[in-house]
């Protein structure tokens, strides 16, 4: 029973860069579909896997002497991000309709090699091989960024690209003291081992260039220049949630720091707090996005400092519920994009009686990243909060839950200028608005289900 | 008790609320009954619990029971209500409707503080869309305002439920948790400088759903502030701020009042009048004790009826003329008699004139100030009374506004009080007015005592006093009509002397918006009408002009100061590749130096 376990956790493993492969002999027109075909694969083999994950089965596949083990944690990132890779295929398809077969052929593959790179983060036993899947994601991440391959895009996917690469040297010379200081590279052997304040915070720099938080997270502001499907990827189902996974996996349960470190969790509430006010300013709806993804993503890492298992617990539900949240607001703002015809929100407005279907989207998936219950944001964060609070770090909880509640503020804000107001004048004339309807209420109504779950 | 059967108003809400999504085209008269079904079920849900299981029950969940039973009362008469006032077919607003009738009960009934919270934000999301319903640009504005400051709330909230459980720790962190815990309760009550999404709230809601935003929403900030205190902080404990509560308490009612006086539109006037009920409110809770305790209770059970009354017969009035100034009704009584006969029982009632409900809450309220003693209570009983008779100066205004004097609407009596939807409510609410007036022993005895554990006052007297003098007053009332009658017609009618000058009736007739115009010019009085005004007692307009600043503080920052180093060490990045790139020449010659240059290196290093 365990080998097949085995097998089905090596096809995880390789099916994305197979699938990514494979739809380069499709025609152009088809790849996007074919990409679906393949993510939609690939969560029936996550969700395959979920029980016995759960279970403590200890899953594990080697190869080269290289272990790749499954556990909770890594089925949970895993399986979200497949499921949101499957909805941003869908939305996609009604996205690049217009674009040359070439474009959608390129989206396709580097998307499925986006989605490879992350299930290889998340398996990866090694220190090495998860760096180098995580380097993997960020090449993903440039490719993607600069996708129009205009000069201006170009400089903000270098900038992106230059930062994390930057970050993730310094984590790896992290790795290279941690070996020093645990003899091993296997994170399963390193368990309950202690390692300095210093390793941890060149491990920490790895995390903050790659989840964008203050003062290395102005590239992901900058990124939604790419094109929507793109962004959402970025934001909610691969690459600023590398970071998370990384402090989750490594400062979860299994190493220690041997003395305080509560700078790192005021650096990323800081940086969770300045976004939050930063993106009450701003126009571009890609932008607001940005920026409350920012402060979301400072939120998770302040709590994951505090290295409680109470607060780790409630990251991991809220990781799931901003995932989905998150890219269903992305989709949404690209929906509105193409009604517009402008990302600028001054320009929109009265959605609310002409688009009840995409309304519905937004504001679920709103309430659910601002926190109000039954939606799983709120159980995530109040989780997270309790753990704060548990560890005795009251000043902390208290501008924890103050930064989570400017999310209302500008999310509503975001939602009185698109949603309410006067109608302003909206196109329908591109095809394509099927599918990416149909992506964000899936995503809305799963996490209105999840809630549901959460509450009985 | 089975939680089945105590959570059966929540579960018969939320269940009729999606049945109106179901059957949205169904057409309106099936949803009419079905949401006078779900109202009464909710009701009788309620009155089921409080009968059935009445003697098992602990005192904390007596009270849950009391306010959930008050809240689905208050809220089958506005569903019945809404019947008559919104005759468009519209499910959402049925749905949402029941939404929040739900989430309040829920927050009322909530066993865990974490469940109330949940019931909370349900309510606040629920109350949000009903506010934002109508979708003009007043709506749209009062609906943000009011998100974002009960949004503020929670947090306050939410941030003492998640810490109470330290409070026996430390004696800082208690006074911490309280803070928080009254400011988040506080702003969704409306105690005084956190009430400004009321005011706005209440208007720009429909008629029915302000009757029951006033009526019992606020009241789920009064509950949870009540569990708060005196069951997990307790009021022995809070030796400093039971003066502060009694400050907030005067501030309240008195704020609450002085601006309700100047106030021309009707519901504004009446939202006003709900913060300055609170202010009583607070006092009774305030003074900790348990006479306090019942007077705050019961004043909470009477604002439920009246004010909602006095909103649903506003909502008359605006339906009749299409407007919500004062200045624009007038002469009415005749026109709409019974609407003429409710609101002034309202009237009289908050106003606390016996024999109505008002009056006994109040003396009981005033008692507790009495014998809690000290210069601070005297204080607040002068200003309790002071508001008291400020509140009856101020409906009389309405009364005289809109029922007495010249009629300047044209109005058509087609479909006015003639529709029981419309009438029973109505009716019922006054009568519940005398008789929760007239009969007190009843109430307190039957009800509140249950609901008060520890806190079961000793000396039950003080509250037949009340209801003697109540009988009293409906005796001399009644004494007046009798004998009055004959004696009222030997007064002789006449003209007006006006000195020869001939002037129409609107000439001679007072304004609404100059009723008490003259007050703002008072002295001290005048500041505080001007600071209100211009914005600056009203926190979210004062947040609103810091915020920009904080923004651009926070932008240069964050974002333009970090971009600019990187763009900084992006330009010395390139300078240092030009300098690397010299060494790149393509002579041979330089290759072969840095070639034997690094051989040299290397083998010095491998020497040694």
């Amino acid at each position: 029973m365990t080998g097949q376990y085995n097998l089905l956790l090596l096809s995880m493993l390789v099916l994305p860069f197979l699938g990514a492969f494979g739809i380069r002999l499709l025609p152009g027109r088809f790849s996007i579909r074919g990409g679906l075909v393949v993510l939609l694969a690939q969560l029936a083999l996550c969700s395959a896997l979920l029980k016995p994950a759960f279970s403590s089965k200890f899953l594990f596949i080697e190869i080269k002497g290289i272990l790749f083990t499954c556990d909770a944690l890594s089925i949970i990132f895993a399986l979200t991000s497949v499921f949101i890779g499957v909805l941003i295929y869908l939305f996609a398809t009604g996205y690049f309709v217009k674009e040359p077969a070439g474009e959608r052929q390129k989206f396709a593959f580097w998307g499925l090699v986006f989605v490879g790179s992350m299930m290889g983060v998340v398996l990866s036993d090694n220190l090495i091989s998860l760096y180098t899947f995580w380097e993997l994601a960020g090449l993903c991440s440039w490719r993607l960024i600069g996708f129009y391959r205009k000069d201006e895009h170009l400089m903000k996917a270098d900038k992106a690209f230059l930062l994390t690469v930057a970050g993730a040297g310094l984590m790896f010379l992290g790795f290279t003291y941690i070996y020093r200081f645990t003899g091993t590279l296997s994170i399963l052997e390193m368990t309950n081992k202690s390692i300095p304040p210093f390793v941890f915070a060149l491990f920490f720099l790895g995390v903050l260039t790659k989840s964008a938080t203050f003062p290395f997270h102005t590239w992901l502001a900058d990124a939604s220049v790419a094109p929507t499907p793109v962004t959402a990827f970025l934001h909610a189902a691969v690459l600023v949630k590398i970071g998370i996974y990384g402090m989750a996996r490594l400062f979860g349960a299994t190493l220690f720091v041997g003395g305080g470190v509560m700078w790192a969790g005021w650096l990323a509430l800081f940086s969770s707090f300045a976004a939050g006010i930063v993106a009450m300013r701003e126009t571009d709806i890609k932008k607001v996005l940005a920026y409350s993804t920012i402060s979301q993503l400072g939120f998770m890492i302040a709590a994951l400092a505090m290295f409680n298992p109470i607060a780790v617990r409630g990251i991991l539900i809220f990781y799931v519920a901003h995932a989905l949240g998150k890219g269903c607001l992305f989709l949404c703002a690209g929906i509105t994009e193409r009604m517009f015809g402008t990302k600028d929100i001054r320009a929109m407005g009265g959605l609310m009686k002409k688009a009840p279907a995409l309304t519905y989207a937004f504001l679920l998936s709103m309430l659910s990243v601002i926190g109000i219950p039954p939606l799983p944001g709120f159980f995530g964060k109040v989780e997270a909060i309790t753990g704060m609070i548990a560890g005795r770090h009251i000043i902390f909880a208290f501008m924890a839950i103050l930064t989570s509640a400017l999310t209302l503020l500008y999310l509503f804000r975001l939602f009185r200028y698109v949603f309410m107001g006067e109608s302003k004048e909206i196109s329908f004339g591109n095809a394509g608005f099927k599918p990416m309807n149909a992506s964000v209420v899936i995503l809305a109504t799963v996490s209105l289900l999840i809630g549901i779950f959460l509450v009985m | 008790m089975d939680v089945r059967v105590w959570f059966l108003p929540v579960a018969v809400s939320f269940a009729t609320a999606f049945l109106h999504v179901v059957f949205c085209k169904a057409g309106r008269h099936f949803r009419k009954w079905l949401s006078l079904a779900g109202g009464i079920a909710v009701a009788a849900g309620c009155f089921y619990s409080m009968y059935v299981n009445y003697m098992y029950l602990s005192s904390g969940q007596v009270m849950s029971l009391l306010f959930a039973t008050l809240i689905s009362t208050i809220s089958l008469f506005s569903v019945s209500y809404s019947q008559w006032y919104n005759p468009e077919d519209n499910f959402v607003y049925d749905s949402l409707l029941f939404l929040f009738i739900g989430a309040m009960n829920g927050v009322v009934l909530s066993h865990s503080l974490i469940a109330l919270y949940v019931y909370w934000e349900i309510m606040a999301v629920a109350s949000f869309f009903l506010v934002l319903f109508t979708d003009t640009e007043e709506a749209r504005r009062a609906a943000f305002k009011y998100i974002i400051m009960t949004g503020a709330g929670s947090v306050f909230l939410l941030f003492s439920i998640l810490g109470i459980w330290l409070i026996e720790e430390n004696i800082f962190w208690k006074h911490l948790f309280f803070f928080s815990m009254l400011i988040g309760t506080g702003i969704k009550a409306g105690i005084f400088p956190l009430h400004t999404w009321l005011p706005d709230a209440h208007p720009a809601a429909p008629t029915p759903v302000s009757s029951m935003l006033s009526g019992v929403m606020i009241k789920t900030g009064i509950y949870a502030m009540i569990r708060f205190y005196f069951v997990l902080f307790k009021p022995s404990w809070s030796i400093g701020w039971e003066t502060i509560l009694i400050l907030i308490g005067v501030i309240t009612l008195l704020g609450g009042v002085f601006l309700a006086l100047v106030q021309h539109d009707i519901k504004r006037l009446l939202a006003y009048h709900s913060i300055s009920q609170i202010g009583y409110i607070m006092l009774g809770i305030a003074c900790g004790t348990s006479i306090g305790l019942v007077g705050a209770l019961y004043h909470v059970i009477n604002h439920a009826i009246f004010k909602s009354l006095l909103f649903l017969g506003a909502g008359v009035l605006i339906k009749a003329t299409g407007s919500r100034e004062l200045g624009n009704y007038g002469g009415l009584a005749r026109k709409l008699p019974l609407t003429f006969g409710v609101m002034t029982v309202a009237a009289l009632s908050i106003s606390g004139v016996p024999p109505f409900n008002g009056f006994v809450s109040k003396w009981l309220i005033y008692q507790a100030l009495l014998s809690k003693g000290g210069e601070i209570a005297v204080v607040a009983l002068a200003a309790a009374l002071l508001g008291s008779v400020l509140t009856l100066a101020s409906f009389i205004k309405v009364l005289n506004d809109s029922f007495m004097g010249v009629k300047k609407a044209e109005i058509s009596k087609q479909g006015l009080e003639s529709s029981p939807f419309m009438n029973m409510p109505m009716v019922l609410l006054a009568a519940g007015c005398l008789l929760f007036g007239l009969f007190p022993g009843v109430v307190t005895e039957r009800f509140l005592f249950p609901a008060l554990g520890e806190y079961v006052p000793l000396n039950i007297e003080l509250i037949k006093t009340a209801s003697l003098y109540g009988w009293l007053a409906l005796a001399v009332f009644c004494l007046l009509f009798i004998f009055g009658r004959n004696w009222m017609r030997k007064f002789r009618k006449t003209e007006p002397f006006v000195g020869g000058e001939i002037f129409t009736a609107e000439e001679t007739a007072f304004d609404g918006s100059h009723f008490y115009g003259t007050i703002k010019e008072i002295g001290p009085i005048k500041r505080f009408y001007s600071a209100e005004s211009t914005g600056k007692l009203d926190i979210y307009a004062i947040a609103g002009k810091i915020l920009p600043g904080v923004n651009r503080v926070f932008h240069n920052a964050a974002v333009r100061a970090v971009d600019s180093v990187y763009a900084r060490g992006s330009v010395i990045l390139n300078l240092a590749v030009k300098k690397l790139k010299l060494l790149q020449n393509g002579l041979l010659a330089r290759y072969i130096v840095w070639l034997f240059a690094g051989i040299i290196f290397l083998m010095e290093v491998i020497r040694r």
